[in-house]
């Protein structure tokens, strides 16, 4: 049984610069070939995925991807953080009054504009609205760049208890502690923070948080049904990607979070993996027995590469070796290493050829 | 120290995912030490990886000296945001009452740069700190800061906030920090990459982002060096094929590396310093000396 039969949705993660783009396209494509509607989706702000897939750009809704050879129905997108939380604004049960509001409030807009948290609840909001609507066999995310993989998994939770957070239960319209607080202008709060950040701007803030109090259950419903997707494990999978150059420590680092939150990824995708045929050989061996071959100026070249090269397949071999034993019940992937030249396309074919 | 008032003191450093930010910037750290700077290295809320690469135990909110004029400081936006209202307030009490309740707090979330700004809010007061000679407490402060995307983030935050919120306390502060960036004098932002293409594409994202801060160094990681045109022949038939091949594709993998350090811009290219691949799960502290070995004294002094 291969990865992608075990589950209807893929998760991509792994510490920045290991390729989870490319896997997340590759593991799509090898789906998409056994006949499997296929999404790939990603938030990476940069157009990783499209260049990836051989695409100018994608959007906001799944297009249809062309493959130089291939008749599959893969498809792609990136969700649009703003158009995403619009649509949620939209859907809630309030007056269309009280909606654009929301929607025209300058700290909502910056809010939507920013990268911190937002990003990364888009991408799970949007893999719920997609997976309900059921149009796929299998959808693979991509996750964003982030520094620390794991607070993709937090998002959901973080955006829930912010929506869902006493704020709200202080802000509610009735409350007397509000009006005490902001109705009367010359409070501690209001004087302190409103010094810091103007008056208005206070004004501005209790505003979209009262507004956003009538959406309160909306978001707390559907903040809590996507944690539950995230941590229902029959159907949602965690792929751990990481590299052979990737530290040790941090992939004990990222297992013990997830660990943390009860999760546990179903395939670690070991991506650019060099040939082991070297891990056995001695350096000092091969040098003894090459340099003397070599013009005495090229022998310091010569040896850094052997080096290099013998260190590098240990180094894979230790890599493995490490994973294999953090997650022993855990199928590991290796990925090769594309030779140079390679379209990135093209590239994403030949990994799909490894998956099958 | 004794260098000139236009060398700029602060020096950020960033680049795409995974390419060795944090070793260029405790590189960049060792350098300005051998230059008998005083310097603080701050990490921006990024797991440790400061720590971690100096093999010491977590960097906290709070400056630590780890050896003799070496300052670690992990730039936490909660600690930050709370140093820097507790400037502005003056009282702790006062801020209790004004930020330890529910709509402050929420305050503080959505505003969406203001996390951002009170990291380099914190950097910049540490950047005009003196000691009792009047000279600055530190001479050097280096950032580790986040990958390309969030790090324009960080560097645009002081005009986001600046454009959400009204004249007061916070737009003086904003503008401070945004003369402090601005300041060619001052401030350099530095990139990393490796020979690879996506990399020196987020280096050429970052020098074309409308960002006032002026562009330092290109640090150029895991640079591969192809052999000498004889070699590779003199091999053939003498080694075996295993090894060759891992030669061969080692090659091309040098060759095609130097071919996509061409794409970089030209201004990263007439600063541009190579640092070699170096082996290792995790540098020692001997290679990562040898790293700051080779950062232009320029760098940091002019």
């Amino acid at each position: 049984m291969s990865l992608m039969d075990k589950h209807r949705i893929l998760v991509c993660v792994g510490p920045g610069g290991v390729g989870k783009t490319t896997t997340a396209a590759a593991i799509a494509l090898a789906g998409a070939r056994q006949g499997k509607r296929t999404l790939v989706m990603t938030i990476d702000p940069s157009r990783r995925l499209a260049q990836a897939l051989g695409m100018e750009k994608l959007s906001n809704i799944p297009v249809s991807i062309r493959l130089e050879g291939e008749e599959i129905p893969l498809f792609a997108m990136t969700p649009n953080v703003k158009r995403t939380f619009d649509d949620l604004v939209r859907a809630a049960p309030m007056p269309e009054k009280a909606q654009n509001e929301v929607l025209g409030n300058r700290f909502y807009r910056r809010f939507t504009e920013s990268l911190a948290g937002s990003l990364e609840y888009a991408a799970v909001e949007k893999l719920y609205e997609v997976d309900r609507e059921g149009e796929f066999d299998l959808i693979v995310l991509d996750t964003p760049p982030a520094q620390n993989a794991l607070d993709f998994f937090d998002a959901p939770g973080r955006m829930a208890s912010f929506f869902g957070g006493d704020a709200l239960t202080f802000l509610s319209p009735n409350s007397k502690s509000l009006r005490a607080l902001f109705s009367v202008g010359n409070t501690i709060l209001s004087k302190t923070v409103g010094k810091m950040a103007g008056a208005e701007t206070m004004t501005e803030l209790v505003g979209l948080l009262t507004a956003f109090h009538g959406m309160y259950a909306g978001f707390r419903d559907r903040a809590q049904a996507v944690q539950a997707l995230l941590h229902s494990g029959k159907e949602l999978g965690f792929v751990l990607v990481a590299r052979p150059e990737t530290p040790s420590t941090l992939l004990h680092s990222i297992q013990t979070g997830l660990a943390d939150q009860g999760l546990a990824p179903v395939a670690m995708v070991l991506n650019r993996v060099r040939g082991s045929a070297l891990a056995e050989q001695d350096p000092e061996q091969l040098k003894e027995a090459l340099l003397p071959l070599v013009l005495a100026n090229e022998r310091g070249a010569l040896g850094a590469a052997l080096d290099a090269e013998c260190f590098g397949a240990k180094q894979t071999q230790n890599a493995l070796n490490v994973l294999r034993s953090a997650f022993p019940d855990i199928a590991l992937v290796e990925l090769p290493e594309l030779e140079p030249y390679t379209s990135p396309a093209s590239g994403v074919q030949q990994l799909a050829n490894v998956l099958e | 120290m004794n260098t000139s008032l236009r060398t700029p003191r602060l020096h950020i450093v960033t680049g795409k995912g995974g390419v060795g930010k944090t070793t260029v910037a405790i590189a960049l750290a060792m350098r300005a030490l051998s230059l008998k700077h005083r310097v603080l290295l701050a990490e921006t809320n990024a797991g440790d990886a400061v720590a971690r690469g100096l093999n010491i135990r977590p960097v906290g909110s709070v400056i630590r000296e780890i050896e003799p004029n070496f300052f670690v400081v992990d730039l936490k936006p909660q600690a930050a945001m709370k140093e820097y209202a507790l400037q502005t307030l003056r009282f702790e009490t006062l801020y209790e009452v004004a930020f330890e309740n529910p709509v402050a707090r929420s305050f503080v979330r959505l505003v969406p740069a203001l996390a951002e700004l009170v990291m380099l809010g914190k950097m910049h007061y540490h950047f005009e700190q003196t000691q009792e000679d009047a000279t600055p407490r530190f001479d050097t402060l280096i950032i580790d800061a986040p990958a390309t995307g969030h790090a324009i983030a960080l560097l645009q935050a002081p005009r986001a906030v600046a454009r959400t919120v009204p004249p007061g306390t916070l737009r003086r502060s904003c503008d401070a920090i945004n003369a402090l960036l601005k300041d060619p004098n001052r401030s350099r932002l530095h990139i990393v990459a490796t020979p690879e293409e996506m990399p020196v594409t987020e280096a050429k994202t970052l020098v074309n982002a409308p960002l006032s801060i002026t562009i330092g160094q290109a640090f150029v990681n895991q640079v591969l060096h192809p052999l000498p045109d004889g070699v590779l022949p003199a091999l053939e038939g003498a080694a075996s094929s295993s090894v060759l091949d891992a030669l061969k594709r080692r090659q091309k993998r040098a060759e095609h590396g130097l071919a996509e350090l061409k794409a970089l811009p030209a201004i990263l290219q007439q600063q541009c310093t190579h640092l070699p691949d170096l082996i290792g799960d995790g540098l020692t502290q001997p290679q990562l000396q040898e790293l700051a070995a080779l950062i232009p004294r320029n760098v940091l002094e002019f």
